[in-house]
């Protein structure tokens, strides 16, 4: 018996490191498949009034209410206005944006920032994109038109664009 | 007798039966039809993405938009109101098919075709068809979808009785805006 294993020490030593290594390389290659093939995964807060960290800035505490006062602006019958408040702390490579959509958690469907809609013209202090220029700290000002049928909670998910698939993902409940 | 006759009487049998099964065999684009969704002017028709209520369709022989452009012709509009079901699209997919001729919606001036639709809040404006010199008789078949690809989506269906419009010497394409419920 101790003949057989001794006979076989090449092949056996080549099987004990092939076998992991097999497995290793094929599981992999399938979980990478998995994980590309996501559209996203949402790195969120620890509690609801938290922050994260992505793309090497800092992200929230988010801030979200309903427009109360929608005088002046161009809002449809049956509409309302959600604002989202998102500071964004830059780090040493400020991290650049499209501008991050309001998605309602109980049904999924989704709006993007109707700025330009309401009839309120684009303002450099009140940024609905993130400024891959700035180093200081800023806040994104996010208004969404929502049907009035939309109920919270919502999520906000903003896509850094050097972290996709990864995308910081925010809870508010207006 | 009898034995020699068999197969020649089944080879004729056999080729009749694959002849009526090739005739009764879907095509295969057949898969990937689109579902068809029912619209008539008035009522709401609800596609998956897309929500559709056609308001009235009109015929003219010029045609004009708010930004002063105008162009004479023989024209088709449809004025709708349009909403998504989920998420931001816009209306790209806007054909009308008379006698078997599809035509395509008009780019030439600014119109809902082509713009952003919202999930839950309609939008309200126009399609425009320039369609050829008296063609406006018989039936008019009116497709909307969100994408120029209708493979498996939903597609708003509108019978368009031709004959039954009177062409006005000019018509207006509204502006895109919201509808006004």
């Amino acid at each position: 018996m101790t003949s057989w294993w001794r006979r076989n020490t090449v092949p056996l030593i080549a099987l004990a490191v092939l076998a992991p290594v097999t497995a290793g390389v094929i599981g992999w290659n399938e979980w990478q498949e998995y994980f590309q093939g996501r559209s996203t995964s949402p790195v969120a807060p620890e509690t609801e009034d938290g922050a994260v960290e992505l793309a090497g800035a800092t992200w929230g505490p988010i801030r979200g209410q309903y427009l109360e006062n929608v005088e002046g602006l161009t809002l449809p019958d049956g509409a309302e206005v959600v604002v989202a408040v998102i500071p964004v702390a830059p780090g040493e490579d400020p991290p650049s944006c499209p501008a991050p959509t309001l998605i309602e958690q109980s049904s999924g469907r989704e709006w993007s920032e109707g700025r330009f809609d309401l009839g309120v013209s684009s303002n450099p202090d009140e940024p609905t994109t993130c400024d891959s220029t700035a180093t200081e700290p800023y806040e994104l000002l996010l208004p969404y038109i929502v049907p009035e049928d939309a109920e919270g909670p919502f999520w906000v998910n903003i896509a850094p664009a050097a972290t996709t698939p990864k995308i910081v993902q925010f809870s508010i409940d207006p | 007798m009898m034995k020699k006759a068999l197969p020649w009487v089944a080879t004729v049998v056999l080729l009749i039966g694959a002849w009526f099964v090739q005739l009764i065999t879907p095509s295969d684009d057949v898969a990937a039809e689109p579902f068809l969704v029912a619209a008539s002017i008035g009522s709401e028709a609800v596609g998956r993405e897309i929500v559709v209520t056609v308001l009235e369709v009109r015929a003219a022989s010029t045609v004009t938009s708010s930004s002063g452009w105008s162009a004479e012709g023989t024209w088709l509009l449809v004025d709708l109101n349009a909403e998504t079901v989920t998420a931001d699209r816009l209306l790209q997919g806007a054909t009308l098919t008379i006698d078997g001729l599809e035509f395509r919606a008009s780019e030439r001036m600014d119109s809902i075709f082509s713009t952003k639709l919202v999930p839950g809040i309609p939008r309200t404006g126009t399609i425009a068809f320039e369609l050829p010199d008296a063609s406006l008789t018989g039936t008019g078949i009116l497709h909307l979808s969100l994408g120029d690809d209708t493979r498996l989506d939903s597609v708003i269906e509108l019978t368009i009785p031709l004959d039954e419009l009177t062409t006005s010497a000019e018509e207006s394409v509204h502006v895109t805006e919201w509808a006004t419920s």
